[in-house]
């Protein structure tokens, strides 16, 4: 038989050969850990309207201009603090400034400031975390005690300290609060990596002459990831709430726009807090709300990820 | 046992010294030199007052190299001297000691109010698993963990006092009233209520996340083939081993007691340390900021320390 | 549905049998469709024997075992139909406080010892201590501390005394074993059931422990149901055996004839992939195949895909064999075609 590509039988000998391969790697991939977690964290329907939730939050924070019926800017003192009404469904604040525009502006602030220091704090965790777990030694003794001194200092009374000093700018506030919230990540990182650095697939590449770097590159990286995102999800809810406490203590950004916390400080004053409920109950249900949504999602990723770190 | 409290010590120290560190660090980034906070000013004004500046500079090293300037201002520190405040002009010690009560009692009310509460819960949501009680238990845990301090405690206000009328919206005492224990208890009731809620989230789903797992343990299987009855398995031994690791939940979490009670005592107007403190705050007073954040540090320390003698109490195992 | 066989009178002469169970099948829950973990097992114990249950992992045997004392939690495992009698009564409808009254009273259970069988908390003396005091409140902490010394001293435990006041993490796995061994006898039950007790131990620990079950069975005509895969142990110890596959009994006999004229081909295989030290054998035989997805089982006889005698006849495919008689001598076998044996056990290698 030739063997020419084109001829009848070979084509058919082909597709045969195709179809049986693509079978093959369909069904790896329908069993591939990651589409079990998915499938499992599918499941979870408080997850999956958590994930729902925050995706139109961000969508919110990401298109404020677009949604926004008013500059959440615009002082208006004849519109001095309406109930609220046809024109403005939220009332308006002590400036006359629309509430409902400052709530969905002050969703990008939250949101960012959130987000980012989590991030921030993540990735120095995850560093310090993967060195520590894999090198031991005297590098782990010092990490561990870096993290034990971090977090016996209270998280928001150190942030408060330290922004009453340098001033309450968008990125010292975010820096500030990552510093306080790295420990957490790198904790978990470091016991992943302790535990994976035993397995036998460890040690294989090991004998193989891998070195440290590559190692903890390539074969302990991807497995700590799992866990590091459910820490990730932990510590936007905690910068989220400490970003809020800390604006409602008039010690947050100063940017016009301001944040959910930022927006209730006005309810520091009794008649405020009473006669105008429009003013700080918005705000405060919705850091609840995005706080709890971010929650959701992380139980939902804790229960998908769980038997899946049994590599 | 003493070895493992010795050993546990050992640690703690270096710990210790690095929060004095840390502490220190803050100083230096706050006007003036670290060895001016510690002056008493009343020293610095009168008619020997240039001598005696001249002496202290000598003696305190003002100009010297930074690692002496910390072993001095530690020096200080464990001679009892926190700095004096900038505003009022008394030393830091004495507000604190003012304050502290105060602080003290809302704090550990809030606690065993909520060791009281979420202890129960969790064991039953535990032991009920999937039933209505469970989901409940959880969703309100979920719940507290996600509203802001502050928040709960505004609407606490609005609901409890401004609407209601129940009870007093801030502050220790309805001002006179004096040595009266329904007025304290009044008074007492909504920020340690709002304190007790913010641990109560953590603490219900510590509980019984730690009873789920030791009600699958293989010891339990045992006893119960043994024809322990129920309440003897459940309390003899799957609570028994699920309280150990809530030891280091409680210790944990005190340093986010302890930021609660700032925000709380800010809202309800209590007058602790943490009012202290945010007072200090508008009023660039930082040598109170910085004695209440070093105190708080070096608490959470010794926390730490007794939680993990009491888990060795505990568990037999951990001692080796 | 099956027959029901009783055997006529057990090897200890007693004619009423101390445990009798009829049709017990248990299911279990998962997120998917139920699995039939036990499937109408139906057998007899007598007082004084011990009775051997073998199986592979996944076959029930556990499962059928822990459903006697009703130690599987019910969600998700199932009790779908069958009684154990005992004592006169059905141990799976009666009310839990009487249960508890058998459960280390009149039957006890010891299982496979992994680190965790014991609370870690408590001392093993208190533990076992406990045993006796949950079931008789008037025996006092000291009698009861006695007592357990004595116990400790019986299963060989060195130094009771001393030992009586350890934790469990400061005791070896053979010793913890004979421990759980001391717990389940404080009581003088008339059953022991004992889960796999070696498994996790050393092979010279595991002889040890042997031995001494051996010993306390003779001195006090203690009937054992002893749950394993191993059959080198069912040889050594076991009175009678039943030997399970995919939550069904498929054959039942008296030791030697089991290991001399099995009937069942799962049975024959089993004994067949055995390595023995007096044959020299070129490749293990082992049966080929996997146990099957019990969810659902499947309909004719489980064990039909690997079967060499089969052949995936129709009948073997579509209709589930029964328990029957094979001979006179209470072997029962559950197979369509068992007749067709003639030739006598496999073995590997050559006859010695």
């Amino acid at each position: 038989m030739s063997t020419s590509p084109l001829l009848p039988e070979n084509i058919a000998a082909i597709d045969l050969e195709a179809a049986e391969s693509s079978t093959e790697q369909r069904s790896a991939w329908q069993e591939s850990p990651f589409r079990i977690s998915m499938a499992r964290f599918l499941r979870h329907r408080l997850a999956v309207a958590g994930l729902l939730i925050l995706a139109v939050l961000v969508v919110i924070a990401i298109f404020a201009p677009l949604i926004s019926p008013y500059n959440p800017n615009a002082i208006n003192l004849f519109l001095y603090q309406h109930p609220p009404e046809a024109a403005h469904w939220l009332g308006t604040d002590q400036e006359g400034r629309d509430v409902l525009s400052r709530l969905i502006f002050g969703a990008r602030v939250s949101l960012t400031v959130g987000i980012t220091s989590a991030v921030s704090a993540g990735l120095v965790g995850l560093v310090l975390g993967l060195l520590a777990g894999f090198l031991g030694g005297w590098i782990d003794s010092v990490v561990m005690r870096l993290t034990e001194m971090v977090l016996s200092f209270p998280a928001l009374v150190v942030i408060i300290l330290i922004v009453a000093i340098i001033g309450p700018s968008l990125t010292t506030i975010i820096i500030v609060i990552a510093l306080t919230q790295w420990p957490t990540g790198c904790r978990i990182v470091r016991q992943s990596t302790r535990s994976l650095k035993e397995r036998d697939f460890i040690l294989t590449a090991r004998a193989s002459g891998s070195s440290d770097f590559r190692i903890m590159l390539r074969h302990i990286l991807p497995s700590v990831l799992p866990p590091l995102t459910v820490v990730l999800t932990v510590l936007s809810a905690e910068a989220i709430l400490l970003e809020a406490a800390l604006s409602f203590l008039g010690l947050g950004v100063n940017v016009p726009e301001s944040s959910w916390g930022g927006m209730m400080q006005a309810a520091q004053s009794l008649t405020t807090l009473s006669t105008q409920p429009w003013l700080w109950l918005p705000p405060g249900i919705a850091i609840a709300v995005a706080v709890l949504a971010i929650n959701f999602v992380g139980d939902g990723l804790r229960d998908a990820l769980d038997t899946r770190q049994q590599m | 046992m003493v070895a493992f409290v010795l050993r546990r010590l050992a640690i703690a120290v270096p710990v210790v010294l690095g929060i004095l560190l840390i502490a220190f660090c803050f100083v230096h980034l706050l006007p003036g030199s670290p060895i001016q906070m510690l002056i008493n000013p009343n020293d610095l004004s009168g008619p020997d007052s240039t001598k005696y500046i001249a002496n202290l500079k000598a003696e305190l090293g003002l100009s010297s190299p930074l690692p002496i300037q910390w072993l001095d201002w530690m020096g200080q520190l464990f001679k009892g001297n926190l700095g004096y405040s900038y505003q009022q002009q008394v030393p830091v010690t004495s507000l604190i000691g003012q304050r502290i009560g105060a602080t003290a009692l809302l704090t550990v009310t809030a606690l065993l109010l909520a060791l009281v509460i979420a202890v129960p819960v969790g064991v039953a949501a535990a032991l009920k698993q999937r039933s209505w009680f469970d989901y409940a238990a959880v969703g309100i845990s979920m719940l507290a963990i996600s509203i802001p301090i502050f928040f709960l405690g505004l609407v606490a206000i609005y609901v409890f006092s401004l609407r209601l009328g129940w009870l007093p919206p801030g502050g220790r005492s309805t001002l006179g009233v004096t040595g009266s224990f329904s007025d304290a208890v009044r008074h007492l009731a909504m920020p340690a209520c709002v304190l007790a809620a913010v641990l109560i989230g953590p603490y219900v789903r510590y509980v019984r996340q730690a009873m789920l797992e030791v009600l699958g343990m293989d010891y339990i299987r045992t006893a119960i083939a043994k024809g322990v009855p129920r309440t003897g398995v459940v309390f003899r031994h799957a609570l028994r081993n699920a309280l150990i690791p809530l030891t280091t939940v409680l210790a944990i979490q005190i340093p986010a007691l302890l930021a609660g009670t700032l925000v709380i005592e800010t809202v309800f107007a209590w007058p602790g340390l943490g009012l202290l403190v945010y007072d200090a705050i508008s009023n660039r007073d930082y040598p109170i900021i910085l004695a209440v954040v070093l105190l708080s540090a070096v608490l959470v320390v010794v926390f730490n320390l007794i939680a993990d003698v009491v888990a060795a109490v505990l568990d037999p195992r951990i001692r080796l | 549905m099956g027959i029901v066989t009783s055997p006529a009178g057990g090897p200890a002469g007693g004619s009423e049998p101390l445990l009798s169970v009829r049709n017990l099948s248990v299911e279990f829950r998962t997120d998917g469709a139920p699995v039939q973990a036990v499937r109408d097992m139906s057998f007899d114990l007598y007082s004084g024997e011990i009775l051997g249950l073998v199986g592979e992992s996944g076959s029930g045997k556990s499962v059928s075992m822990s459903t006697l004392l009703r130690l599987n939690p019910s969600p998700p495992a199932k009790i779908t139909g069958g009684s154990v009698w005992f004592m006169g009564a059905d141990l799976l409808t009666v009310p839990e406080r009487q249960l508890r009254r058998v459960r280390g009273q009149e039957i006890a259970m010891i299982f496979q010892d992994p680190t965790m069988s014991f609370n870690p908390v408590q001392t093993i003396g208190s533990q076992i201590s406990e045993a006796m005091r949950v079931h008789d409140r008037g025996v006092s902490r000291r009698n009861a501390r006695l007592r357990t010394i004595e116990l400790l001293d019986l299963v060989g435990v060195p130094s009771p005394k001393v030992r009586y006041g350890q934790f469990p993490h400061e005791y070896s796995g053979g010793m913890r074993q004979r421990a759980m061994i001391a717990m389940a006898l404080a009581n003088k039950p008339k059953l022991l059931i004992a889960d796999e007790p070696t498994t996790a131990l050393d092979v010279t620990v595991q002889a040890q422990i042997l031995e001494t079950l051996q010993e306390i069975q003779r001195e006090t005509n203690l009937s054992i149901i002893l749950i394993t895969h191993d059959m080198g142990i069912i040889a050594e110890v076991a009175d009678r055996v039943l030997v399970m596959y995919a939550g069904k009994v498929v054959e039942t006999a008296e030791v030697e004839p089991i290991f001399d004229a099995p009937l069942h081909p799962y049975t024959r295989g089993l004994l067949a992939s055995l390595p023995r030290l007096d044959a020299s054998v070129g490749d293990l035989p082992s049966i080929p195949g996997q146990p099957p997805n019990l969810n659902p089982p499947p309909a004719g006889c489980a064990f039909h895909p690997r079967c060499e005698l089969s052949q995936h006849r129709e009948r073997c495919r579509t209709e589930l064999p029964d328990l029957v008689h094979a001979d006179g001598r209470q072997h029962d076998v559950a197979c369509h075609f068992f007749t067709e044996l003639r030739v006598p056990a496999p073995v590997a290698g050559e006859e010695r």
